[in-house]
């Protein structure tokens, strides 16, 4: 797939600007690439700073205190038992904790040193940047066609060859556009789980994102399309910035290159350890993580 | 173990009396589809022998004992379109107001749905009396098909906007997080998505409306007036089916037979409009592939 959008040295101000002033980051998103450096020199400068972030759902804590920074280019694992907070925290990076009735959240999420939860942050602007993938697959009960058109045609893309080229370069890219070629004005609904699922991505990348945030991502699916996805994720690596919420130790270890641990002590998830997945999977510093990533205890 | 074989003998007993509940369960769906049976046979074994085509396109004559229904089916068509017209696009704009805008239980949505509530079960003569005090006085419509087809609209928008409202509900939170998710506005995710969504409910209410509609008769007499003429304009005063049906029966004597004509005619018209809703529902399943219908 070609990306040469993505390997613009200078596109975080290009996705700053468009976040601080344009509706649609799309058209930013394809503006012609500089070629300074590849993705690779960039591992380490952080997409996303979160700082003493906290959440509350009615007054429950579901988070306390997190601070993270998040690499570009990298795949992050999110681990940690259920009721640890792992989903909230996802759904705090692009904010689609708004739409959680009861949720509270304060401390600071900084995308690209841009606070997303300070007022006036254009929401579609910044859902269209950071693209969200769940549990359970969710394209719209209609035709594949019109699941990818749709988030083109709302972002302004009106041109029908742009919109058809963009629709084969992200089914290609998910690996579906053989399989779904001769059958695009089915519904669907008609996919199997795993082939919906690489549909929803598809769908989010049609929108040309910096980030995929995906949550479980393949729980909901059998152990084929389980390697599917993943092998998709590793394929991400590089181009998007992707956090992955699993409570699959072994998907964490073959996917990530970082690994952040959340815990829950009853009084909101927090992180006990985080960094790159080779050192908190074999030599944690932390005995909590340890006997986690060990399997002893869950 | 002595406690857990009582209810055990005591069914034993039981057992031994004849049991009547089936039959008796399975008389009463009997007795209903008998009574229905015999009503619709009894319709059309009265007027099959009407329902012609110079019956269906002919003027009334000797107050409608001879000729036919043309103008009342063309008042009927006028006033019922005028009703749905007006009734579908505000019920869709406060269904969407109460089940995607104002939180679900705020006092705002309980005042609303009350008064809907008790505006659903006022007998049609208050709205016709309604309707004849400000539309056909105060706004000076007359008695008209303007009239007649804004009253019948009041009458129906509580119905309407129930069922609208409940599908709209069904639609899976899931269909909203995945649009807000993609940057969709909102109302963009209420136009692509949950509206689409909710089309067979939105068709199901429609349908129950326009039977309500169809069947009404005191909330058209003081507004739609039961002129038998072919109207020429809007504010010409217009006779439905259910008032030729009524006023056939009532005073004229010897209307019983294009009575019956009528009588099936509606009846077979309810009948079509019910095929259409479930061949559009399948048409709707088709394209979305889903297996059921979000409906109330």
């Amino acid at each position: 797939m070609a990306d040469s959008h993505l390997a613009s040295a200078d596109r975080h101000e290009l996705h700053l600007d468009a976040l601080d002033r344009h509706p649609d980051v799309a058209d930013a998103a394809t503006s012609p690439a500089n070629g300074n450096g590849p993705a690779a020199q960039r591992q380490g400068e952080p997409v996303w700073q979160v700082r003493d972030l906290n959440v509350t759902y009615a007054g429950m804590a579901a988070l306390s205190g997190i601070d993270m920074d998040i690499h570009d280019g990298g795949v992050t694992a999110i681990i940690g038992p259920s009721g640890c907070g792992k989903s909230t925290f996802l759904f705090c990076l692009n904010r689609l904790s708004d739409l959680i009735p009861g949720c509270r959240v304060d401390g600071r999420v900084m995308l690209h040193s841009h606070d997303i939860f300070s007022p006036g942050t254009d929401l579609t602007a910044l859902r269209r940047h950071v693209g969200i993938i769940f549990q359970k697959p969710n394209p719209f009960p209609t035709t594949i066609w019109r699941n990818l058109e749709m988030p083109l045609k709302q972002s302004g893309i009106r041109d029908k060859a742009e919109i058809a080229a963009r629709i084969e370069e992200c089914l290609t890219a998910v690996g579906l556009w053989n399989e779904v070629r001769d059958r695009l004005r089915r519904p669907a609904l008609g996919l199997s789980g795993g082939q919906q699922q690489r549909l929803c991505i598809a769908r989010a990348l049609t929108l040309r994102p910096e980030a995929l945030l995906m949550d479980e991502p393949c729980s909901a699916l059998d152990p084929i399309a389980t390697g599917v996805i993943e092998e998709l994720i590793g394929e991400f690596r590089g181009k998007y910035t992707t956090v992955v919420v699993t409570h699959n130790l072994g998907q964490a270890r073959r996917i990530g290159t970082d690994v952040a641990f959340f815990w829950n002590e009853g009084r909101g998830g927090r992180i006990i350890e985080r960094g790159p997945v080779e050192k908190v999977f074999d030599a944690p510093e932390d005995d909590l993580t340890r006997l986690y990533v060990e399997g002893r205890i869950a | 173990m002595s406690e857990a074989s009582q209810p055990l003998l005591a069914h034993r007993s039981a057992l031994r009396r004849v049991d009547w509940s089936a039959p008796a369960v399975c008389a009463i769906p009997v007795a209903v589809v008998a009574v229905m049976a015999w009503m619709l046979g009894e319709i059309a074994w009265l007027g099959a022998d009407k329902l012609s085509w110079t019956f269906l396109t002919e003027a009334p004559r000797n107050a409608g004992r001879e000729g036919g229904i043309g103008p009342i089916i063309a008042s009927t068509g006028l006033i019922v379109g005028i009703c749905l017209a007006t009734a579908l696009p505000l019920a869709v704009a406060t269904s969407v107001l109460i089940a995607e805008y104002l939180p679900a239980h705020s006092r705002t949505v309980r005042v609303m749905r009350t008064l809907l509530d008790v505006l659903a079960a006022v007998p049609s003569i208050v709205f016709g009396v309604f309707g004849y005090a400000f539309f056909a006085l105060a706004l000076g419509f007359g008695f008209s098909i303007l009239s007649g087809g804004l009253t019948l609209a009041t009458m129906i928008l509580p119905i309407l906007i129930g069922s609208i409202e409940q599908s709209l509900r069904a639609v899976p939170l899931d269909m909203r997080i995945a649009g807000a998710g993609l940057g969709m506005t909102r109302p963009a995710v209420i136009a692509r998505v949950l509206l689409p969504l909710a089309s067979p409910g939105i068709l199901a209410g429609t349908l129950l409306g326009l039977g309500r509609a169809l069947a009404e008769t005191a909330a058209l007499v003081f507004t739609s007036g039961y002129v038998a003429r072919m109207p020429e304009s809007l504010l010409d005063s217009g006779r439905t089916l259910s008032i030729h049906v009524f006023d056939l029966s009532m005073n004229v004597p010897g209307g019983s037979g294009p009575a019956a004509g009528t009588t099936l005619l509606l009846v077979l018209l309810l009948l079509v409009l019910n095929g259409a809703l479930l061949w559009l529902i399948a048409i709707w399943r088709r394209r979305t592939g889903m297996s059921f219908t979000l409906t109330p």
